[in-house]
This record gives C-alpha cells, structure tokens and sequence, in this order.
C-alpha cells in the first residue's frame, strides 16, 4: 500500500497540489548489484583487467589501493559503445568458433541489437558507466547521466551534477540498460 | 594469544587457475568448491604450490593418517561457466583373516544410499595391514599403513572387486577389522586452455558466504527527474502530510516517501518544478507514483 510519511494514498483527498501536467521522468542514476560468484583476480596485468579489455570497449581503470580499498573501478563514459562492441561480438560469434574469443561460447547472454529508437540511442551516448568489482565478486554497476564536461565554463562542480536530461527515458530504454548491464556481467563472470 | 592491539591477519587457501589470458581466475562458489577451500585450507602443508596442466589434465594424492585424499583435475570445459568441481566421499573398511584381506568400500555422499562394494587384496604375508598371528596389531588398527596399503593397491591388479560369500560376511567382524580409512576425491573441471593450478593463500577470506554466491545484477536504487507544473500550495500540503520541517530533504518543499521510493518536489521555477524520484527499481513504478500524486488535485 502506498503510504506518504504514516499516511494512506486514499487521505489525501484535502490536499490540493493542482499539478496539470508532468513531463516524463528521465533515469539520471541507476545501481544495480551483482556478483560473480568467485574471486576475482583484480590487478593492473590480472585477468580481470585482461578480460574487459579484450571483451568491452576501452575504459578508465582505477586498480585497488592495497589496505585501503579491495574494488577496482572500470569507467565508460557512454554505455552506447558497449552496446555496439556487444553487437560486433554476437556477430563474430555468428561467424563461428575461430572468431569467437576464448570461453565466450554461442550461448553468451544475446544483446538488444542496435535497434532502438533515436531518442534511445541518444540517450545512452549520453549515459556513463562506472563499475565497481571487488575481490570478493561484488559488482556495482552505475549507470549515470553527466553534463560534458565544457572546458569554456569556469564552473567545474557546477558541470558534474546531474542535471535533467531532454533525452526520451522509456521503460524500454531502461529495459536495454538492464540487459546490457546483464551482458556486461557474463561477459565478466564466464571470460 | 595475539598481540596486544594487533589484528590477525584472515587468510584463506583457494585454486587459482591460469590459462591464456594474463591473471588468474577461480570457479564459481558452489558447495563442492566450498568443500574443495575447506580441503585447500586443511591440507595445504602437503599440497604443491603450482601444479602444470601439460595435457588432459593431472592427479594428485595426499595420504596421511587414514584419509586419502585424491585430486583430480581434469581439463574438459569449454566455457567457464562449465568449470565445476564434483566430491565422492568414502569410507574403506578392511578385515584380515585366514590368509585373506578384505576391504569394504562405503560410499557416504548423501546421494549414495551407502552403497557398499567388495573388493579382495592379494594377499603376501608380512605385507598386509596387521599381522594375524599378533593379537596386539590386530586389537590396534593401523590406520597409517591401512592408507597408505589402500592408497598403493586400489585401481590395481592388486585388489579385485569380489562378492562377498557368507563366510566372509562372518568374517567381518569388528575384531577382525585391521583398518579404516576416510577416501575424499575430488574431480575438478577446468576449462580447456588452463595451463596451470596454483594452491594458494588469499588474504581476503569470505566470512559471509552466501552472500558471495554468484547472482544476477538486479536494479537496487533507480533515481529519476522530472518536472511538475501546476497551482501546488506548499504548507497546506507539508501540514497534511504531517512534514516536520517546512521543507524537505535535498532543498525540496515536498517529500512523498512511498513504499516503492521517495518523491520531491522542488520550489517553483517560472510555473515549474523539478521533481526528483529516488530510489526506485524500476520506470514504471516510479511514473504511478507521479501519476497518482499529480492525480490527487
């Protein structure tokens, strides 16, 4: 049941707020958590590192801080580029076994192909990921919307929150976010 | 006792497996790799360090007072989401009598039923487990040469299953057992291209181990903007929904906390709002919050 703070929606019948209109909400940070269910080898020449470089498309890579931190980070700065890298894998899966990449089998999690809408795919240009893996296989994967960053403007902190978006946010947009973040995962737990 | 203020250090023993890629990798958690740790951590004074995958794969055995433990690693997966490991536990039993030496293999996996299978040695005096003409061997089991016997002769020439006659059934009587002795396999599937096994220590030991287990990422905080127009009077509605402050949290004026998320709204920019959604899980139960507060006019 919907309560608003110990309240229930059906007492609400005084309130006034007279909203006429609302424009679509749109996704400016999305968390999802996973786990790839072993350890994981999260060093600068580890087989971590070596994987996502082989399998995704080229990231920012922050390694753990031995005693301070046990997470690597790997940053994207559009989650556009790894949905067209998912596609140019599926389609040398398609070729056969002497284009596929070592552990990566025909039963890889298939991607959304570059099918969506324009609003879509402007959207996720404009979306960056950033992944946290810990040694102990916790995955964070967050999804979020930044300004460019526009070295003509003196205010940098200004630039870095998350300002609203015009980009279309749909259910379906939100639904290829997922499955990408899905692909990414198996491609990390079984490569 | 540890050091006064010093914090032990947690390490736990764990397989490390190499193949073409740089680095290394584990296999995912499952009761078997737990059970497989568990042994890592138990026998790693008698384990090798490093242990190379020339060909189809490499057995290890480590014999100790009675327990065999066997390993073997096996390279047949071609994903590795199909690496694996498979346990078979079981109990060995062995009577000496009349020139005779018998063993009892008891299967202990619980999916095993405790199956019991038979099995006859060669027998060549002075070479068996206890001597029984001695009394005092044949009261105090063995145990070390009952392993170490089992581990030499099982898979030979040397033992040959047999069915048991009613004779021997007599026969085998906890006076004339000579040796029992606790065998643990493990079969560990790896994929095709590892090269090599490492046992090793990881300094990083899971305490919680369930939550570890491997799962699917699942949306956990989903945060959305939004904006709002309309006649909204503020303090009427901070008074109906009992807000404490005159605004909310975050710079807002209104704070709709619902059970599927929290929702803002902002101060009045030109006739609009900003509205933010925060802590959702999902698109379509964040706009039937909006729609049912923006429906309530």
């Amino acid at each position: 049941m919907l309560t608003v703070v110990g309240a229930c929606v059906g007492c609400f019948c005084n309130m006034q707020l007279r909203v006429q209109e609302s424009s679509n909400l749109v996704m400016h940070m999305l968390v999802l958590y996973g786990n790839t269910g072993c350890k994981m080898d999260l060093t600068c020449n580890g087989n971590t590192v070596a994987v996502i470089g082989k399998m995704l498309p080229e990231c920012k890579y922050t390694p753990c801080i031995e005693e301070h931190n046990i997470h690597a980070i790997f940053r994207w700065t559009s989650v556009w580029s790894i949905l067209q890298s998912s596609v140019r894998l599926d389609r040398a899966l398609q070729r056969g076994p002497s284009h596929a990449l070592p552990g990566v089998g025909a039963d890889t999690v298939a991607m959304p192909t570059a099918d969506c809408d324009q609003a879509t795919s402007h959207f996720l240009q404009e979306t960056g990921l950033t992944l946290s893996i810990t040694t102990l296989g916790t995955c964070i994967y967050r999804f979020g919307k930044k300004r460019h960053r526009d070295p003509c403007h003196a205010d940098a902190h200004q630039q870095q929150h998350c300002m609203p978006s015009h980009s279309e946010y749909s259910a379906e947009t939100e639904e290829i976010i997922f499955h990408l973040c899905r692909y990414m995962h198996h491609i990390i737990t079984t490569s | 006792m540890a050091g006064l203020g010093g914090v032990a250090a947690v390490c736990d023993k764990m397989l490390r497996l190499h193949a073409e890629l740089p680095g290394w990798t584990t296999m995912q958690r499952t009761p078997s790799t737990r059970k497989l740790t568990e042994m890592i951590n138990a026998n790693i004074d008698d384990l090798p360090r490093e242990v190379l995958l020339l060909n189809e794969g490499k057995s290890l055995q480590v014999v100790s007072e009675g327990n065999i433990l066997n390993i073997h690693i096996l390279k047949t997966c071609t994903k590795r989401n199909e690496e694996h490991c498979v346990l078979e536990e079981s109990e060995w039993t062995c009577w000496e009598r009349a020139f005779e030496v018998l063993w009892e293999q008891k299967f202990t996996n619980p999916e095993s039923f405790n199956e019991r299978t038979y099995y006859r040695q060669r027998y060549v005096e002075g070479a068996q487990v206890g001597k029984i003409d001695d009394d005092v061997q044949k009261v105090g089991v063995d145990r070390v040469r009952a392993a170490g016997m089992l581990a030499e002769c099982s898979s030979t020439p040397e033992m040959s299953r047999h069915k048991r006659t009613k004779r021997q059934k007599i026969a085998c009587r906890e006076e004339n057992c000579v040796g029992r002795v606790k065998v643990t396999t493990f079969m560990v599937f790896v994929l095709e291209s590892t090269t090599r096994v490492f046992f090793v220590s990881d300094r990083i030991a899971a305490r919680n181990g369930e939550r570890n287990n491997f799962s699917v990422p699942k949306a956990v905080n989903i945060c959305y903007t939004g904006t709002v127009t309309g006649t909204i009077h503020p303090t009427a509605i901070s008074a109906e929904m009992r807000q404490a402050k005159k605004r909310g949290p975050c710079g807002s004026e209104i704070h709709v906390d619902t059970s599927m998320g929290v929702m803002q709204i902002f101060g009045n920019n030109g006739g609009s709002r900003k509205i933010t959604c925060k802590a959702f899980l999902n698109i379509v139960e964040a706009n039937y919050i909006v729609r049912r507060v923006c429906g309530m006019v």
